[in-house]
């Protein structure tokens, strides 16, 4: 049944892009109450898309649907490159917000970015591909600390040097700067965008910050309502080449964030948010 | 760079002198009790008196055998004990169904005193020491089940998704991610169980399976020698305060921290 829908689409984005039609998702199996309904989207491959919404929209249920951690709700159709999301598919990784619960203490930095490694690859190529991801991160010389002995930042970016390890054809961001301070979010924010230059990876990035979502996305996608929709899907025109103060003091910048704020203000008061 | 303190550090232990001043303190004043003709009770000998037979005792090949017997026997039923433990315990704090089906008769099988067994066990195995080995195992197996269950049922669900978006099998999920994040509650219930054992494998060595340190216990009693008794009992004391040492210098080595984040 979902085999034959849109066949152009899957087409376009058969490589490593997602497809979102009439997706829902609900809390506690099918009967629960949805969180939401008839999603529509896609990403495209090599695309950065931000999930924007406020908190308990549902942008994380609806990111976990996109990983195969939780299932989608009848009549959904979820694919990553053509194929219906089941389980986590292969080559899709999730970074998750709270990097300090899903780091393993007893294990060191390097230890715990070949977590997903082993026992699939030799040792040499883990310690290799495992080195190359540290470095991407910029802790190839933080490799034998434990993850306490770093600071949050840090450890985050062991959670995403985690992730690329697994040499990711998309990867899937929970508010993953969402508890660091100002300083150390803008520093992440411009490595994530250098590693996606890099491996032209998807992302598709969930966030509530306004400012955040512009900066780093080629694309916002606005939920509100409950049960949650899509309200806005645009395309942030502004050049790849980001700059922490010059992007963010551009008029088209300026235009991008007031559109968006006024789609996020009517809608919450629609919602009767907080 | 590796952690500051090296793991043989790690083993050594920490010397508590306030707490050994008082134990030091307390065999003297019951030496001064004694001596001083305060307390003058035929069977309470004094702590030198006591410690005065303690050559001849540890001088004497069958001391050795008891010893070995007990000794080994409530480490072979600790470790049976703990593998089942563990094991069931893991069942039991993965699955919420197996849980919800099992709890009830599982709580009250545990809550019945392992030496109100005895008689069965004895029906069962006869007055050997197979008798004393299921003894043991019985109760060691509860309190590492116990807490390896609540462990692993406490294990952030995070951990989970994680294993989870790595594609991990279920089983290294198990191994490497589960049991490892329940690591604090598991030791806690198998050093809980290490002095369970010991305590069990004298009991049924006393009143079952005649062998190791509870027969000799029971003989020295039965041949009227104060002090021979006493003896056993400090040997047997200062047994299960070394077993509880090397437990705890292991574990500081194995899981450094404790499994604490």
């Amino acid at each position: 049944m979902a085999g034959n829908a849109a066949p152009q689409l899957a087409n376009e984005v058969e490589a490593t892009g997602f497809q979102c039609r009439g997706a829902s998702a609900s809390y506690g199996g099918a009967s629960g109450a949805p969180i939401f309904e008839g999603v529509d989207f896609d990403v495209h491959p090599g695309e950065f898309v931000s999930l924007l919404g406020g908190s308990g929209v549902g942008k994380t249920t609806l990111l976990r649907v996109l990983g195969g951690l939780h299932p989608a709700g009848k009549g959904s159709q979820v694919r990553f490159a053509g194929r219906p999301v089941t389980g986590p598919p292969d080559r899709v990784v999730m970074v998750f917000q709270n990097y300090a619960a899903s780091l393993l203490p007893w294990r060191t930095v390097e230890s715990n970015v070949r977590l997903g490694l082993e026992r699939k690859v030799d040792k040499a190529e883990q310690h290799r591909r495992a080195g190359r991801a540290l470095e991407m991160v910029g802790l190839a010389k933080n490799a034998h600390y434990y993850p306490r002995q770093l600071s949050g930042g840090m450890q985050q970016r062991v959670q995403i040097a985690r992730a690329l390890v697994m040499n990711p054809d998309a990867l899937l961001m929970d508010e993953p700067f969402g508890a660091l301070d100002a300083i150390t979010k803008a520093t992440l924010q411009d490595a994530l965008l250098e590693i996606q230059r890099q491996t032209s990876m998807t992302v598709v990035f969930v966030t509530h910050d306004l400012d955040e979502a512009i900066y780093l996305s080629d694309r916002i996608i606005v939920l509100s309502g409950s049960p949650a929709g899509v309200a806005r899907n645009l395309r942030v025109d502004l050049p790849r080449d980001r700059d922490q103060v010059s992007t963010k003091a551009e008029p088209r910048y300026l235009e991008l964030r007031q559109e968006i704020y006024n789609v996020m203000h009517s809608s919450s008061g629609k919602a009767a948010g907080s | 760079m590796t952690a500051p303190i090296t793991r043989a550090a790690l083993l050594v232990p920490r010397v508590n002198l306030p707490g050994l001043v008082a134990a030091v303190g307390l065999l003297a004043a019951w030496q001064v009790l004694v001596s001083t003709g305060v307390i003058t009770f035929v069977f309470l000998p004094g702590p030198l008196a006591i410690a005065g037979k303690l050559p001849t005792l540890l001088g004497a090949a069958t001391f050795w055998q008891d010893y070995g017997h007990t000794l080994t026997y409530s480490l072979a039923g600790w470790g049976l004990g703990a593998a089942i433990g563990i094991v069931v315990g893991s069942a039991l704090g993965i699955s919420k169904a197996l849980r919800e089906w099992t709890t009830t008769s599982l709580t009250v099988l545990r809550l019945i005193p392992a030496i109100a067994l005895l008689p069965i066990a004895a029906l069962i195995f006869g007055l050997s020491a197979d008798l004393e080995l299921a003894l043991v195992t019985y109760v060691a197996t509860w309190p590492v089940l116990v807490s390896t269950a609540g462990g692993i049922e406490k294990v952030d669900p995070l951990l989970r998704d994680v294993a989870r978006t790595l594609r991990i099998s279920r089983l290294r999920e198990l191994t490497q991610v589960v049991v490892p994040s329940a690591i604090g509650p598991i030791l806690v219930g198998l050093r809980l169980s290490l002095s369970s054992a010991l305590v069990l494998a004298i009991v049924s060595e006393m009143i079952g399976n005649p062998a190791g340190l509870g027969n000799a216990i029971n003989m020295a009693r039965n041949a009227l020698k104060p002090e021979l008794t006493f003896c056993y009992i400090a040997v047997v004391g200062v047994t299960a305060v070394a077993l509880n040492g090397i437990f705890n210098a292991l574990s500081r080595v194995l899981a450094p921290g404790g499994g604490q984040r």
